[in-house]
């Protein structure tokens, strides 16, 4: 045999091993594992996921544990001294630490007879149990632990059993080692596909090959999934199904909860959150997309797991600065406009904003507030007798609210050289005490918690709900809320596989990621972030029709991109030829009479 | 290569289309095949996530251009045939031996050539200038001119104003660019200038980082209130400058573009001021030349290929840029996108997910024939007039 024929022999042979690789996806490295393949946005290292591993600094304060797991371990032996010696052995075994030793720092002693006396009110059942399971180095079985005692403790968190034990770095990543331990004959193959997961997966989705079974995203981003039908419709009954329960009810109500078979999946969630989970199918979906459903019918391929909303974010600071009861938030638009005007008297910029990133935040709350959220979607849609922005039809009350935003603007309620700020010089100047509010999402406590000023003089953080209009038609108490969550990917091969992951994911016992994050979980019974109490009781009574979704961008997100959006930076910043008032509102019905026309009438 | 046998020149053939083959396979499965798809895309209307797509055909052109462009294409057209068969007629009579009948037959082809370039490259800027064009001649008091010029009464005005920014970006930052790259290339040519490497080396450096690094740098210089820039001017008693400001923006990524591009530019200037043979300069200083005649009459003419790829390069890069307006302007507005920008936005951005990918490679489309008609009209100008020494 020739060198030249051994080549084509190799080459081929690495060809076929690479070909047969790819195909048997992942099925050769893990045998007789039940895999499930999970497209996730950031891996063990990035810097998200390190966002993700540790509490984040704003809920810190609020915790009923230090983070610190030397401190933790030192008062749990001071608070309940009988289990002294077994507690030192089991630090010993996994931190190879040495408690014998009592700290002389008077600070930190003070702090720790805090920590004791929170150690000591616990029920001495659960210390028993919890003593028991210390110095294991399986970690299911402290999970174990946590889900004996998470339905007796309302307030019990997946952080009280991982404080003795150093967090896993990636905390996404910890979740999934979490889950494979307790079940052990279950692999999930996760794959970091960054940020903009959806654009990294869309050759898989439109080739058919190689898709993931689950795939994680907002609900607005994921959207084009749900239109072109390539998730699993999750709350009606699935004809070809394997499973008899997904046959007869759907998977939502075909599976139990996760850590109680007496309770179906969907009852898991808050009723709100599945609300704004369902899709309306639009006619472009049915005629293009090929959507099996008809125009208007709503299906449920999304599954939530974090909600965030957007509240005005405020500094606490800058109200003691004017004389103002920190806590005394405005209930009112002009009561706000009246804090401005104060603040500005006194030197400070009142609204912290980077160019026309979220100023439209501003404007559409004004509109749903005075108008209505609903009200305004049937603008958008071009519902018959819907009132129109301007022209004969108009509702004056569009003209109003823009004439409101540029008295602002003029009136200097935005920060100084807004225009020219880019992400994140706003939450930057925030942060630092320049500025007094910043709308935005829930996230802001977990983003800020690195560069803000420490500083309670300078820099301190509450946030409220936004106020209500007077004279306003629409709901004065709705909350805007966006949904972050996955997707069953109608292509994936281990569909059932990832139902169970999915299960344990939206379990409370999966749900801690939504406190680091300061998001709120989806999931009932999971605490609230303690950094949003401001609008806690808000969120957590309202009835499912207080929520609202993500406005446009969810339901028609056409036109909020050509009639909306780019229309936006020509009212909104400061510039050369900014539209007036009358101009803009002008100008976004003709855009939307353009974009009607060239879309048969509807939004899309 | 000597071919023997009954048929030589069939086998010759055979053996280069041989040759040729490997070459033209990759050719063709990742750029001809590609770019046939890219026009078959077009005329649908397609979400790039699932096979399925809506047939539109024409539709994404129409509502590109708008209807009172696409209606007076024929006559565009019309000119365009003209001025092709003038070309190939004036290339026909080229080739006789008749040297008048040669001169005869290349004014022709010339005159058709520039014709032809004239004409596509006037569309182009009446289309994208049309309403700047009319506001002239309004104002000039010609309005019955400004009737014909109408082009951006329809049509994807958004798109027109991303045309009209590349243009901006290419004339502006083209024009600072060519200056500053051929003087330094001129310094560093110089035959005593000391620290060559060095300032080579370091007006090349820029060119290394990526365009998202740059944009990232020049962000935080930029800065109104933490940016170098504004501590410059504030040291030197001047006002605060919003270099990020919508109305500002595209002038300060034309100034970065220059920064970042002309490293590149000076090393091919460089090159070719080298390959001048040094006894044409010795002949005319010999003959009394002074340095501003040896400049104009040897260097530049010398040159000319050298600036013209310099230039063609610089036209198609420019048309196709996006990293530095993606990294800093990618904010929506209109006055600081650039067509890829624009395309990215439709077709991909997780942001906006609407993902029309029909409409946004007809986009492409348009880029891929702006940047054959300036192609065209570089190619035009470079066989207008060749310099033998």
């Amino acid at each position: 045999m020739s060198l030249f024929t051994r080549l084509v022999i190799l080459a081929l042979a690495i060809l076929g091993g690479i070909l047969l690789w790819d195909l048997s996806e992942e099925r050769l490295v893990y045998p007789g594992k039940k895999l499930i393949v999970f497209a996730d946005m950031f891996g063990p290292g990035e810097p998200m996921q390190r966002l993700y591993g540790g509490p984040a600094e704003a809920t810190v304060p609020f915790q009923p544990f230090t983070r610190d797991h030397v401190a933790n371990y030192r008062a749990l032996i001071e608070a309940w001294p009988k289990w002294g010696d077994r507690i030192r052995q089991a630090a010993q075994r996994i931190h190879g630490l040495d408690l014998a030793e009592s700290s002389n720092d008077s600070a930190a002693n003070g702090e720790l007879n805090e920590l004791i006396e929170q150690y000591k009110s616990l029920d001495p059942g659960y210390v028993a149990a919890l003593v028991d399971a210390l110095g294991q180095s399986d970690r299911s079985n402290r999970l174990k632990l946590f889900y004996a005692f998470a339905t007796a403790h309302p307030r019990f968190e997946r952080d009280m059993v991982l404080t003795f034990e150093r967090l896993h770095p990636g905390y996404e990543v910890g979740l999934f080692e979490d889950f494979e331990r307790l079940h052990p004959d279950y692999k999930i193959v996760p794959r970091w596909d960054g940020r903009w997961v959806l654009s990294a997966n869309r050759p898989r989705f439109l080739t058919g090959s190689d898709v993931p079974d689950i795939i994680v995203g907002s609900n607005t981003e994921l959207r084009i999934l749900m239109r072109e039908d390539l998730g699993l419709p999750l709350d009606e009954p699935l004809p070809g199904a394997s499973k008899e329960s997904w046959r007869t009810r759907g998977v939502l109500r075909g599976e139990a909860a996760y850590d109680d078979p007496h309770r179906t999946w969907a009852d898991e969630f808050y009723p709100w959150a599945l609300e704004r989970s369902r899709y309306t199918v639009s006619p472009e979906d049915h005629t293009v997309s090929e959507n099996p459903h008809k125009p208007g019918e709503q299906v449920i391929y999304f599954l939530p797991r974090l909600a965030y909303a957007f509240p005005i974010f405020y500094n606490k600071a800058h109200f003691r600065l004017i004389g103002r009861d920190p806590d005394d938030t405005p209930k009112t638009v002009e009561e706000f406009e009246d804090i401005c005007r104060q603040l500005i008297a006194k030197g400070k910029e009142p609204i912290a904003n980077d160019g026309a990133v979220y100023v439209d935040l501003w404007w559409s709350w004004l509109i749903y507030r005075t108008i209505g959220y609903d009200r305004f979607a049937d603008t958008v849609m071009n519902k018959p007798g819907a009132p129109r922005l301007a022209g004969p039809n108009a509702d004056p009350r569009y003209l109003q609210i823009a004439q409101r935003m540029r008295k602002w603007r003029d009136d200097g309620f935005w920060m100084k050289n807004f225009s020219s700020s880019m992400w994140p010089g706003a939450q930057r100047d925030f942060g630092n005490g320049r500025c007094t509010f910043l709308l935005s999402g829930t996230w802001i406590p977990t983003e800020l918690a690195s560069t803000r000023n420490p500083d309670k003089a300078v820099f301190d953080l509450g946030c409220f709900a936004f106020p209500q209009v007077t004279g306003g038609t629409g709901d004065a108490d709705s909350i805007m809320v966006g949904l972050e969550g996955f997707v069953l990917c109608r292509q994936g091969r281990n569909t059932e596989n990832a139902v169970v992951l999915l299960r344990y994911l939206t379990a409370r016992g999966g749900s801690g990621l939504a406190k680091k994050l300061n998001y709120i979980s989806t999931t009932r019974g999971v605490p609230f972030p303690p950094a949003l109490a401001g609008i806690e009781r808000a969120m957590t009574t309202a009835p499912a029709s207080k929520f609202l979704g993500d406005g446009p961008a969810w339901y028609a997100p056409k036109f909020s991109k050509f009639v909306l959006s780019e229309t936006f930076p020509d009212f909104f910043l400061v510039r050369e030829k900014s539209l007036s008032p009358e101009q803009f509102v002008e100008t976004l019905e003709q855009n939307a009479q353009r974009h009607y026309a060239e879309h048969d009438g509807t939004a899309e | 290569m000597i071919v023997r046998g009954k048929h030589p020149r069939l086998r010759l053939a055979l053996v280069g289309w041989a040759m040729l083959a490997p070459a033209l396979a990759l050719f063709i499965t990742f750029v001809g095949w590609p770019a046939v798809q890219a026009l078959w895309i077009s005329l649908y209307d397609w979400t790039g996530f699932a096979p399925r797509a809506h047939w539109v055909g024409l539709r994404h052109y129409v509502n590109l251009f708008g209807e009172t462009t696409v209606h007076r294409l024929p006559g565009l057209v019309g000119v365009l045939v003209v001025c092709v068969v003038a070309m190939a007629i004036g290339r026909t009579i080229q080739s006789s031996r008749d040297d008048q009948r040669v001169a005869i037959g290349r004014r022709i082809s010339r005159a058709a050539g520039f014709l032809l370039a004239g004409s596509l490259l006037a569309f182009v800027l009446v289309w994208a200038y049309g309403r700047e064009v009319a506001s002239f001649c309004d104002w000039v008091h010609l309005g019955c001119l400004a009737h014909p010029l109408d082009w951006w009464a329809d049509g994807d005005d958004y798109f027109r104003c991303c045309v009209r920014n590349n243009f901006t970006f290419m004339v502006v930052a083209g024009a600072f660019h060519f200056v500053y790259a051929f003087l330094f290339a001129a310094a560093l040519n110089l035959p005593r200038f000391s620290g060559k490497v060095f300032y080579r080396t370091m007006i090349f450096f820029p060119s290394f980082i990526s365009a998202v690094g740059v944009a990232m740098l020049w962000g935080r210089i930029y800065d109104s209130d933490y940016g170098l820039a504004n501590f410059l001017l504030k040291l030197f008693g001047l006002g605060q400058v919003q270099w990020l400001d919508p109305d500002n923006m595209l002038n300060s990524i034309i100034l970065i573009g220059v920064w970042a591009g002309v490293g590149s530019q000076m090393i091919l200037l460089l090159a070719g001021m080298q390959r001048i043979p040094e006894t044409y300069y010795e002949a005319a200083r010999i003959d009394g030349a002074g340095e501003g005649q040896v400049f104009r009459h040897i260097t530049l003419p010398m040159m000319r290929d050298v600036i013209l790829i310099v230039v063609t390069l610089w036209v198609i890069g420019s048309l196709k840029v996006f990293g530095l307006f993606q990294a800093l302007g990618g904010n929506g507005d209109r006055s600081n996108s650039v067509i890829s920008l624009r395309q990215y936005e439709l077709a991909f951005s997780n942001r906006d997910n609407i993902y029309m990918m029909g409409y946004a490679t007809a986009m492409a489309v348009v880029l891929l024939v702006l940047v054959v008609v300036f192609a065209f009209i570089m190619r035009t100008i470079r066989s207008a007039d060749q310099v033998e020494y």
